[in-house]
């Protein structure tokens, strides 16, 4: 069980009691090539705990080439923090050289998840380790849309030969917002390939959409769809991702106990 | 990839209709989490300028240039960039500002620096940012000045400190800020960059000693010269 390590809650998260989460996740691009203050908290968090490193950036269904001297860069950070894999998520952020800095969806159409699929290559094999990809929420649909979201994570999964990032929330969040089963959009995820796992909270608009903020609690429905994730993807890190609106640690803490509670029902039912 | 015609249409400034419904959404959200970052970056920009003239800015930013920056943190030295080469009147303002966070963030391993002894040699503190300035940005509560003030150029210098982390400021008169250029290139003894300096200078030597010791005693207490080494 892991933590987001925010510099909001690094202090405290250093003066938390032994075991009250296992690991730490962060993001590459909030510290790489800085010295200082972040540099200072990176080095007493890889002293303290494994460290799980999940990028934002790569724009993997972009058309952008990527920055040779980024990814050696990169695969250095990641070899010096010793993060068991890397992850990114299946989303455009830039085009022509700029980027938005906003994980936008992607068309669900072949010839996109198999151009994902060769840039996850490109990737995997320029930061020599294993490689998971991050399903998105989203608020719109293209109209090119020709399947279905699990149908084409799987196809990225199948043809790349990475992992999986499930977000337990984006699937909630997605299937409140585009009107189908959470359930069944489970059931087609590749959970065999599973490296890791995402829970978090959202914010439920006035007018019914749900937006992935990282800003609230875990909705219970959220909690029961990990508990049924869990029976297919076996043990695997699962992180609780809180970005905003930071409760007290010991809420945090409640949270994190929860999933220890449902992990260990689905492994002994298992 | 039509993907991407999506990030054209969160940035550029008349975008066309949206890809699909609700693709608006996401222009707002970029333009949310780009001022985030401008507001936290330059605090005294927003409380001299207001937010609506950093929005303003940030919209033609993104508008006319945007990102290229895969981190997200470097996003304001992007931002200061262009607002320099597109010559913004509050352009020294967000330099000033600025400096704080490219010297903390410095990539210079400091904390095995420490400010040398008297015959020592020293050298300014790797993470030093000197910039100069035509205005005293350091005084400004309201609008940029409309012409440049005869009182010009000032020299600004911001640096972390080892170990603390902490930052300090100086602000030097020009005639300083070349002597402590010569502890930029080379590690000098106080005596041999005074002798170097009052050789550079034809000001009045007596009182220029003066200021020149007085500053190399300011910087040495706050670590803005360390003692020579390797300090990568």
């Amino acid at each position: 069980m892991g933590l987001g390590f925010r510099r909001e809650l690094a202090e405290s998260l250093f003066e938390a009691p032994a075991g009250s989460f296992d690991f730490v996740e962060l993001a590459p691009e909030n510290y790489l090539g800085f010295g200082g203050r972040r540099r200072r908290l990176l080095r007493k968090a890889t002293a303290q705990w494994p460290v799980i490193a999940h990028g934002l950036a790569l724009s993997l269904g972009g058309e952008d080439p990527f920055d040779p001297g980024y990814l050696d860069s990169l695969a250095q950070f990641l070899s010096d923090i010793g993060t068991p894999h890397y992850s990114d998520h299946l989303c455009v952020g830039s085009a022509e050289g700029r980027h938005s800095h906003e994980l936008l969806p992607l068309p669900l159409t072949l010839s996109c998840a198999r151009h994902c699929a060769k840039r996850v290559k490109e990737v995997t094999e320029a930061l020599g380790l294993p490689m998971a990809v991050e399903h998105v929420s989203a608020y719109g649909c293209w109209p090119e849309d020709e399947m279905s979201e699990a149908d084409f994570v799987t196809e990225v999964v199948e043809a790349s030969g990475c992992g999986l990032l499930l977000d337990v929330n984006n699937l909630y969040v997605n299937a409140s917002n585009f009107g189908f089963d959470p359930y069944q959009m489970l059931e087609r995820m590749p959970l065999e390939e599973t490296l890791q796992i995402h829970v978090a909270g959202h914010r439920l608009r006035s007018d019914g959409l749900r937006i992935d903020t990282h800003s609230e609690p875990i909705l219970d429905q959220v909690y029961a769809l990990l508990a049924e994730a869990l029976k297919r993807t076996g043990p695997v890190p699962i992180l609780i991702e809180r970005d905003d609106r930071f409760p007290p640690l010991e809420d945090l803490f409640l949270e994190v106990e929860r999933v220890r509670n449902i992990a260990r029902r689905a492994f002994c039912a298992g | 990839m039509p993907g991407e015609s999506l990030v054209r249409f969160v940035l550029d400034p008349n975008p066309g209709p949206p890809p699909f419904a609700r693709a608006d959404l996401y222009r707002v959200f970029t333009r949310k989490i780009h001022l985030d970052i401008l507001e936290v970056a330059f605090p005294r920009f927003l409380s001299a300028m207001g937010r609506r003239r950093l929005e303003e800015m940030m919209d033609s930013f993104l508008e006319l240039k945007g990102p290229s920056t895969l981190q997200y943190p470097c996003v304001p030295d992007e931002f200061l960039a262009w607002a320099v080469s597109s010559g913004h009147p509050a352009h020294e303002l967000l330099n000033y500002e600025r400096a704080a966070v490219r010297a903390e963030r410095h990539p210079a391993e400091l904390d095995h620096l420490y400010a040398p002894g008297q015959d020592e040699r020293g050298r300014l503190n790797p993470t030093v940012d000197v910039f100069v300035t035509a205005e005293p940005v350091h005084t400004i509560a309201a609008e940029p000045p409309a012409s440049p003030s005869s009182h010009g150029p000032y020299v600004y210098l911001c640096w972390r400190r080892p170990r603390t982390d902490e930052l300090a400021r100086q602000r030097v008169g020009p005639l300083l800020g070349r002597a402590l250029g010569l502890l930029g290139v080379e590690a000098l003894t106080r005596e041999a960059w005074l002798h170097r300096a009052l050789e550079e200078e034809s000001a009045d030597p007596e009182a220029y000693r003066e200021a020149l010791l007085d500053l190399h005693r300011e910087l040495v207490s706050r670590e803005g010269i360390l003692r020579a080494g390797d300090p990568d």
